[in-house]
Order: C-alpha cells, then sequence, then structure tokens
C-alpha cells in the first residue's frame, strides 16, 4: 500500500502549471513557423500534383491519402495554422492541441519522407501536449478564469512527467546508438559531420591538423548525450544540464544546416524549468525599473483590464494604483479619468501610447508591437482608445 | 499522500501512464535485443497511430561519410536545362526527401521527375544524375573521386 501511495504521489501530486504553460507556447510557435515556412511547397509535399502521387503512398492512415487535391491540402493547412495560433495563445486549448496533433500526424503521414528529427520530436510532443492540461497557465483560457474570479489551476505532476521521460529516453538513445560507432570512439565523428557538405553550412577541412580538438569535440558531444538524461532529473544539476544543452545545440546549429532540430530540442528541454527558475528568469529580465499605472478603480473594464495585464505581466514590471486613492490635483485627474498612466521617472505615457509602452514590455504582446509603431498607428491607435475610453462604463455594468 | 488521489479516472490514467512510458523504452531498445524481438511486437501499432514512433538514432553507429548531390537535368530543343529546386528551408526537405529515397524507395524517383517534367514546360525528357562524394578520411590529403550516376529518365508527356 505504502508503495501505492508513492506511485500516486508521484503522478498525482499537483505543481504548478506554469512551467507547462510556457512549454505549450514554445512547441506552438515552432509547429506554426515550421508549417509557415513549407508555405510555398505545401502542394509540392503532399498533393496529388506534388511529387508524391497517391498511387506511390505505401500505406499510411492518413486521410489526406484519400483527399490529395490541392484545394483540400491547403484547407487542412490553414486549419493547422489556425489550430498551432490557438495552441500558442492558449485559447481553447484542448480543442486547438487536439486538431494540432491530429493535423500534423495526418500531414506527417502524407509524406513522410521529407521530414527531418524536428518534425517528428515536434510531433511526439505535440501529443504530449494534447493528453495534458497545457492550457492551465500563460494562456487566454487562464485569463479567462481569473476574469471569472477563479483562482490559477494546478495541473497533476505527470502532465510534465511523460514529456520529461521521452525528452531523456531521446537525448539517451541518440547517444546510446552512437556508442558502437568506429568514428565516435576514436573521436573523429564531428570531422565527418563538419566536412560533409549534406550537413555542413561551411566545410572545416582545417580539424585534420587539430586533432585534439576533434576528439574533445566528439567525445564530448557523446558524454553530453549520455549524460543529460539523467542530469536533468536532479535539481542541482539541472540548470548547468539545460546550459550544457543550450550550447551543444547553438554550435550545431551554427555549423550545421539539419533543420529546425536544434531549436526544437533546446526547448524540449525547457520542460525541466520549474517555476521557481522561471520566476527568476522573468525577474533578471525586468530587473531594471518599475513603472507605476495609474487606472480608474470605479470603472469595471478598468478593473477587468487590470487583471489582464497583470496576468500578462511577467517581468512584473508595473505597479498598479487607482488614481482616484492618490493625491493628485484635480487638473491631471479630468484626464486620468479619460486615460490610463503610465508613469516613468523621466516621463508620462498617457492613453494609447501607455498601452504601446506596456506592450512592450510585456512578452505575450511582443507579436503586436510592430503594428503599434506603423506610420499613423499613434493617431489610429488614439481614436480607437478614446472610444473604448468613452464606452468603457457600457462594457461593464458597475 | 491524500486519499482522494485513489480514484477510478486517476487509475486509469496511471495504467496508461506506465503503459506509454514501457512502450516508448521498448521501442528504443536495440532492435537485436531479446526483450525488442519478444515485446515490442504487440506495442508496435500503438506507437505508429500515435505518432511516437521516431527512432533517435541520428548520426550513428557513425556519421554518413559520403554526401550525395542531386542533378535534374531537362532535355529541350534549345538544348540542355539544368533544373535549380529551392534553397534554404526547402532544400533541406529535399535534399532529406532523396536521402531516403535513394535509400530505399528508388520507385519514387520516375513520380519525382514527371512532377519536374510538369514544371520544366520546355523539356522533353528528363533525368536524375545522383553526384556521391566521399569526405576525405581523416588523416588523408586527397578527397577520392566523385561518383556519378543516371538514377531515372522519364519522357515528358505533352
Amino acid at each position: 500500500m505504502k508503495i501505492l501511495n508513492k506511485l500516486y504521489a508521484i503522478f498525482f501530486e499537483k505543481e504548478n502549471a506554469e512551467p507547462l504553460g510556457l512549454f505549450r507556447i514554445l512547441v506552438g510557435i515552432c509547429i506554426f513557423v515550421t508549417f509557415l515556412l513549407d508555405a510555398p511547397f505545401i502542394a509540392d509535399y503532399y498533393s496529388n500534383e506534388g511529387y508524391m502521387p497517391l498511387s506511390q503512398i505505401p500505406f499510411a492512415f492518413s486521410i489526406l491519402q484519400y483527399a490529395s487535391s490541392v484545394e483540400i491540402i491547403y484547407a487542412a493547412y490553414v486549419l493547422l495554422l489556425i489550430a498551432a495560433f490557438f495552441l500558442t495563445i492558449g485559447y481553447k486549448t484542448r480543442m486547438a492541441s487536439i486538431v494540432t496533433f491530429l493535423l500534423l500526424l495526418l500531414f506527417h503521414e502524407r509524406n513522410s519522407l521529407i521530414l527531418t528529427s524536428g518534425d517528428t520530436l515536434l510531433r511526439v510532443l505535440s501529443f504530449y501536449l494534447m493528453i495534458a492540461n497545457s492550457g492551465a497557465a500563460y494562456s487566454v483560457d487562464s485569463i479567462k478564469r481569473k476574469l471569472k474570479g477563479k483562482e490559477t489551476k494546478l495541473v497533476p505532476k505527470w502532465n510534465r512527467l511523460l514529456i520529461k521521460y521521452q525528452v531523456s529516453i531521446f537525448y539517451f538513445f541518440a547517444g546510446f546508438s552512437k556508442t558502437p560507432g568506429t568514428n565516435w570512439r576514436n573521436g573523429t565523428a564531428v570531422y565527418y559531420a563538419l566536412n560533409n557538405p549534406n550537413f555542413a553550412r561551411f566545410l572545416m577541412p582545417w580539424l585534420q591538423k587539430v586533432p585534439i580538438l576533434v576528439n574533445i569535440m566528439s567525445w564530448g558531444a557523446l558524454i553530453t548525450e549520455l549524460s543529460v538524461p539523467f542530469l536533468l532529473w536532479f535539481a542541482r544539476a539541472r540548470i548547468i544540464a539545460i546550459a550544457i544543452v543550450i550550447i551543444l545545440q547553438l554550435i550545431i546549429f551554427a555549423t550545421m544546416s539539419i533543420g529546425t532540430f536544434q531549436i526544437i530540442s533546446i526547448i524540449s528541454v525547457l520542460i525541466f524549468l520549474e517555476k521557481t527558475e522561471i520566476d527568476a528568469f522573468w525577474n533578471w529580465l525586468g530587473r531594471r525599473k518599475k513603472y507605476q499605472l495609474l487606472y480608474d478603480g470605479s470603472c469595471e473594464f478598468c478593473k477587468k483590464c487590470l487583471v489582464v495585464i497583470q496576468s500578462m505581466d511577467v517581468m512584473k514590471k508595473f505597479e498598479h494604483a487607482d488614481f482616484r486613492q492618490q493625491k493628485i490635483p484635480s487638473s491631471q485627474r479630468k484626464n486620468l479619468e479619460r486615460q490610463i498612466w503610465l508613469v516613468t521617472p523621466k516621463k508620462t505615457y498617457k492613453g494609447f501610447f501607455a498601452f504601446r509602452k506596456m506592450a512592450m514590455l510585456m512578452p505575450a504582446l511582443w507579436i503586436i508591437v510592430p503594428l503599434l509603431y506603423l506610420p499613423f498607428a499613434g493617431t489610429i491607435g488614439t481614436k480607437i482608445y478614446n472610444y473604448i475610453s468613452c464606452k468603457r462604463f457600457q462594457f461593464c455594468k458597475t | 499522500m491524500d486519499e482522494k488521489y485513489f480514484t477510478i479516472k486517476n487509475t486509469i490514467i496511471l495504467a496508461f501512464v506506465l503503459f506509454n512510458i514501457y512502450v516508448i523504452t521498448l521501442w528504443n531498445l536495440p532492435g537485436d535485443s531479446y526483450i525488442s524481438i519478444h515485446f515490442l511486437d504487440p506495442v508496435r501499432q500503438y506507437m505508429h497511430y500515435t505518432g511516437l514512433w521516431q527512432n533517435w538514432a541520428m548520426f550513428s553507429p557513425d556519421v554518413i561519410s559520403y554526401s550525395q548531390h542531386i542533378k535534374i537535368v531537362g532535355d529541350s530543343k534549345k538544348g540542355e536545362i539544368v533544373y535549380e529546386p529551392e534553397f534554404g528551408y526547402g532544400a533541406m526537405r529535399r535534399i532529406k526527401y532523396f536521402e531516403n529515397i535513394l535509400n530505399s524507395q528508388k520507385y519514387l524517383i520516375e513520380p519525382y521527375l514527371k512532377h519536374i517534367c510538369r514544371e520544366m514546360k520546355d523539356a522533353s525528357s528528363v533525368k536524375l544524375i545522383l553526384k556521391r562524394q566521399t569526405t576525405m578520411p581523416f588523416g588523408e590529403k586527397n578527397p577520392p573521386e566523385a561518383q556519378y550516376e543516371e538514377m531515372g529518365n522519364v519522357t515528358c508527356k505533352k
């Protein structure tokens, strides 16, 4: 019974959902960008008019095998992009993750010959996101829950444990399968990889002259792959293991062209990060200065906006205050009734410009920042802001 | 430990989680091992239908010591036309495609060349030439000579 107790505790104790939420965002972005890069070649890869017609496909379970017209392929493609976008932002996350995984599987089964390890790793990770409660944090769904006054959800530990185990397995067996190799044993494997024009970004024949470096790099890569899957499980070694993986994969990315695998394998080890480490990272990013946000505390709509801002303010940049509770001259009060203020030691941003400045300080809004700085964005943005500001008491009845 | 965890739902989840861990471990064990031979077959379909079938044996057991380059040449009234495939991200996918079909699915060369025929409107026929170059062995100075082989040739229907 004690063993059973322990087993249930390992898998079903609740933990903070933020590490899983962050992981979901990164995987979602990768799926979205990978398929976006494929856009010019979608018909070539997957349709009947491409270079793998239906008659030539060995058995695979993909409905795209029975419906391979260009129109259907593009419709499925657009649906996948939409689902991956929703998965990234965490809107209807469960449904988005199911649709994303199923469409990824259908596309991959339709033509698996173009896939790199990065693509298949993405598919594997998306399977685990589908069965986990990946929308419990860093998501539109979680903000909606907060707006309803509900507490942040915790998730059972098995959600992340399954992904962690899968990542450990892939690193360990990537190393284990190399151990019988002659090149890996004599420490020349990296030389062959960096001098193969199919992989290398630029050839390095000069490595012949520094055999010690070749040995260190080859054995270093092998030792990393064999040890990292174990180190990642120990709290004290985890950050070092993650740092080693990031450095190794970035070196490979800089020297070899093997698709998106390096980026995705870096993301995959980030599932081992705990909330404290993620918080420490955000605090470090936002360590410089804090901003005071003055809002109208008598307006329900403003308060709901504040909940959304707080959810997205992962760097804890904003200290908010109801201006009605502050000692502020009456001349400024009238302005504050119409628009929020973002106060910095040097400058005060108001209305749309405060929103624009805040967007720069909240990673979730970075994607829209370029739009906010387009020509005339200030004029149009101010008009939209003023319209919403005037109607704000109608949006939510006080 | 809270007894509320002992529910039917959690027990089903636990069974699934343990099964998944068992299967992905089994899947990655060396194919010629006793355990793989005797225990993998019943669960092979699970790996396939969940899309978890990836094998992580990359650059192993040894790094490939040769490179392959594809040259596609079309014959037209104006002479030979060399087909230039896309560069960058698309080229990477094409390299992967050829790596796969040249290794085990050569029957896919013909449909590929027919596809190229559609793209090269002036070509009356298209052929695919494979250049295979062995990487200069470590410790040697002269690279081995490249080998060329015609892998396929199709007549374009107009």
